[in-house]
């Protein structure tokens, strides 16, 4: 990736229709070894994505949620080649990218960009944002003199920026422009995709719904697709079309997004949604709040059968030895990855009394 | 500036345990100053919890930072007003006193378990020497069996075994509860948790809260409880203070605020949240950024970014007092125009799709 050419890649074949399958991942593995210090042995290995299966159509927005450590990321840099995957396969517009050769990949990442956290860290403090925004046009060999220049313009008056801004850098912005300019950079090569890995999560409130709303108007009107990974359910229901959510490498429960936070079937989501605090006192004490005992189990020894049985309140005996399979079960047509996955109501949460392993929620 | 004297709110109900007047914090950066606490006042009352909620720069953390001096001394720190705790002004108290108050009978949480912690001693002897340092006679035993016993209350499991572990030994969730511990060693009068979820995920914050309003209840402490997070407050805060650039903005009773907020900051952060129980239609964000505090905007500080002002003068050139809003007599805005609050609420809500405020929804 760090040669740099100056032969323009293959132009990608002109954007899909919305709704046609951009992206298709099977059986996608990323497993992390552990190697000793001294002897150089494979200890073990950290299964940090451990086959997951994702589809994105074109102009549509897919969510990766979970806790920290979950595999979201990852998932998320592997989709990109960013981190080769153990196992599996990632298509993009029908073309496998885990076999491609460097060129190729090169300018199939044309289609794909990242956006990635934290602006501060992941913008060079020593570039001008001109020189930010047109150094994938440099790579790319696309453009060249004042139509390169009239490019950068043009991308960063499509992210609120102005023109004037090119020539200052990074430190002269605050965050909240700072990730306008990754997305500028993001979107220089006219990608189909765009891979956003917590892109709201730095930002105050405020500036957060700012980028919420620029994305939003940039899916319109670029007819782009987004993974969107985050940890924030809220921005999650308010800017995806179809969730999966994950828990230690796996996928657990996956759908449309309001099928999935109207009726969540796996009791992780039920758990995970029931968490989030909302901002409304008049409700209080009258959703349920489940409050799961511990924390996730490390990724290296992940629990045997279904990963989620050492915190759940339904785990049986089959839990422990049967790794559930990620089908639907209720013809929702949002399939979950619990044996005995159901509908939330009182009867299926704990409560005071319940049994031992799930940490009674205190009375509100 | 002084309407303090006949607030109604400040002087309802219990007597305050820690009774906040005028304070200002300004910080000597090179070549400029920072004003970071713009004369805040406000009442802690026995066994509530206060929250305190703002965006980064509002001033929330400096705030608390300035009431126990825990702010580098003058002239980097200037600290001013009083903060007067059980009759003392804890701002001009020698250090001798205020050490044996700090840690003792007001604690502080912090939002970073992982930093906050000695790494090289173990988690038990940290929080013992919490306890010693203010009990020199205290037997070696009931220490460890006081520290079991707190490690047991916060919920750390097997904390016999964990009394001798070390900070990297604890999970994210496990070293916010032993920082628990720690705070309620000396059973305070007053916890300040200074966002204490923010670094820990969702599940894990879930079990934090639970457990912050378990320990309200066994111990009756007062609790400041500092975040970014509105969800927060609404679900565990009594009270609210919404700062805005330094000046405490809006306070009241949580329901009073959220259902009827009275100040276009507090509704401005209302509506650009994402609702998990409803679907937005829009967004609605705070045009700009925050102003920087070495040069704060004339008149009403949020007037650039507000839309309320509509250019009117009176915004751009006074500055607002907190005065009673809303008809509750808690209920205090510091906004000229908050009798306007209503039909922007409602106009807010054209845009959005739901009415922004509390209780609109079923």
């Amino acid at each position: 990736m760090t040669s740099l050419t100056k032969q323009p890649t293959q132009p990608p074949t002109g954007p899909l229709p919305v709704g046609a399958e951009l992206l298709r991942v099977e059986g996608l593995k990323v497993h992390f070894p552990i190697r000793s210090r001294v002897l150089r042995r494979t200890l073990g290995q950290v299964q940090a994505v451990d086959g997951i299966d994702l589809s994105i159509a074109a102009g549509e927005t897919l969510g990766l949620v979970g806790e920290s450590g979950c595999g979201k990321s990852t998932t998320g840099l592997a989709v990109l080649r960013l981190i080769e995957p153990t196992a599996g396969s990632v298509a993009l517009r029908g073309q496998e990218l885990t076999t491609m050769g460097k060129t190729d990949l090169r300018s199939a990442r044309r289609d794909m960009q990242i956006v990635l956290q934290d602006p501060y860290s992941s913008l060079n403090p020593r570039m001008t944002v001109r020189g930010i925004i047109s150094e994938p046009l440099e790579v790319h060999g696309l453009h060249t003199g004042a139509g390169r220049r009239k490019k950068v313009d043009e991308l960063l008056a499509l992210v609120g920026l102005e023109a004037s801004h090119a020539g200052r850098f990074p430190h002269e912005f605050s965050g909240g422009q700072r990730q306008r300019i990754a997305i500028a950079r993001a979107l220089a090569l006219d990608p189909q995709l765009l891979v956003l890995d917590e892109p709201m999560s730095a930002l105050d409130v405020s500036i957060q719904a700012q980028i919420v709303n620029l994305l939003k108007r940039l899916q319109r009107e670029l007819s782009l697709a987004y993974l969107l990974i985050s940890h924030d359910l809220s921005v999650v229901r308010h800017v995806c079309d179809r969730l999966a959510v994950m828990y230690l490498g796996r996928i657990v429960e996956t759908g449309r997004t309001d099928d999935v936070y109207n009726r969540p079937t796996h009791p992780y989501t039920q758990a995970l949604l029931s968490a989030v605090p909302q901002p409304d006192p008049t409700k209080r004490g009258a959703r349920r709040r489940i409050i799961l005992e511990g924390d996730v189990p490390s990724p290296d020894h992940p629990p045997a059968g279904c990963r989620f049985h050492t915190r759940c309140w339904r785990a049986q005996e089959l839990c422990r030895e049967e790794s559930p399979a990620l089908i639907d079960r209720f013809d929702h047509g949002h399939p979950s990855a619990c044996h005995f996955a159901a509908l939330a109501d009182a009867a299926t949460v704990p409560s005071a009394d319940a049994e031992s392993n799930s940490e009674p929620p205190e009375p509100e | 500036m002084d309407v303090t004297a006949d607030r109604p709110s400040l002087t309802k109900g219990a007597d305050p345990i820690l009774s906040v007047r005028n304070l200002e914090t300004t910080f000597a950066v090179r070549n400029s100053t920072i004003k970071a606490v713009r004369d805040v006042s406000f009442d802690l009352r026995p066994g509530e919890i206060l929250g305190v909620v703002g965006e980064s720069g509002s001033g929330k953390s400096a705030t608390v930072n300035s009431l126990l001096r825990l702010l580098p001394p003058p002239p980097t720190a200037v600290t001013t007003g009083s903060v007067v705790y059980g009759g003392e002004d804890l701002l001009t108290v020698p250090a001798r006193r205020l050490r044996a108050i700090r840690g003792k009978e007001i604690s502080m949480i912090f939002q970073d378990p992982s930093t906050s912690f000695n790494p090289v001693q173990t988690i038990g002897w940290q929080i013992a020497e919490a306890i010693k340092v203010h009990d020199r006679r205290i037997s070696r035993t009931a220490v460890r069996a006081r520290v079991i016993e707190l490690l047991t209350m916060v919920g750390v499991p097997s904390p016999q075994v964990r009394f001798g572990q070390f900070p990297h030994e604890y999970s994210g969730g496990m070293r916010q509860r032993a920082m628990i511990a720690m705070a309620l060693a000396n059973s305070p009068k007053i916890i300040i948790a200074d966002e204490p979820t923010t670094a820990l995920d969702v599940t894990i914050q879930a079990q934090i809260l639970d457990l912050l309003e378990k320990v309200r209840t066994e111990t009756q402490a007062a609790t400041i409880l500092i975040t970014h997070d509105l969800g927060i407050i609404a679900e565990v805060a009594d009270r609210v203070l919404v700062m805005y650039a330094g000046k405490i903005v809006e306070s009241g009773q949580v329901r009073e605020v959220f259902t009827d907020p009275q100040h276009p900051y507090t509704l401005g952060l209302l509506a650009s949240l994402p609702r998990i129980d409803t679907a937005m239609e829009e967004l609605l964000s705070i045009p700009g950024q925050p102003p920087s505090m070495s040069s704060p905007p004339s008149g009403c500080a949020f007037h650039v970014r507000c839309k309320l002002t509509q250019g009117r003068d009176r915004c751009r050139q006074e500055q607002p007092a907190l005065t009673a809003a809303g008809g509750s007599g808690s209920h205090l805005a510091a906004c000229h125009f908050s009798d306007e609050m209503e039909s922007e609420a409602i106009s807010i809500a054209a845009i959005v799709g739901t009415d922004v405020r509390a209780g609109t929804r079923p």
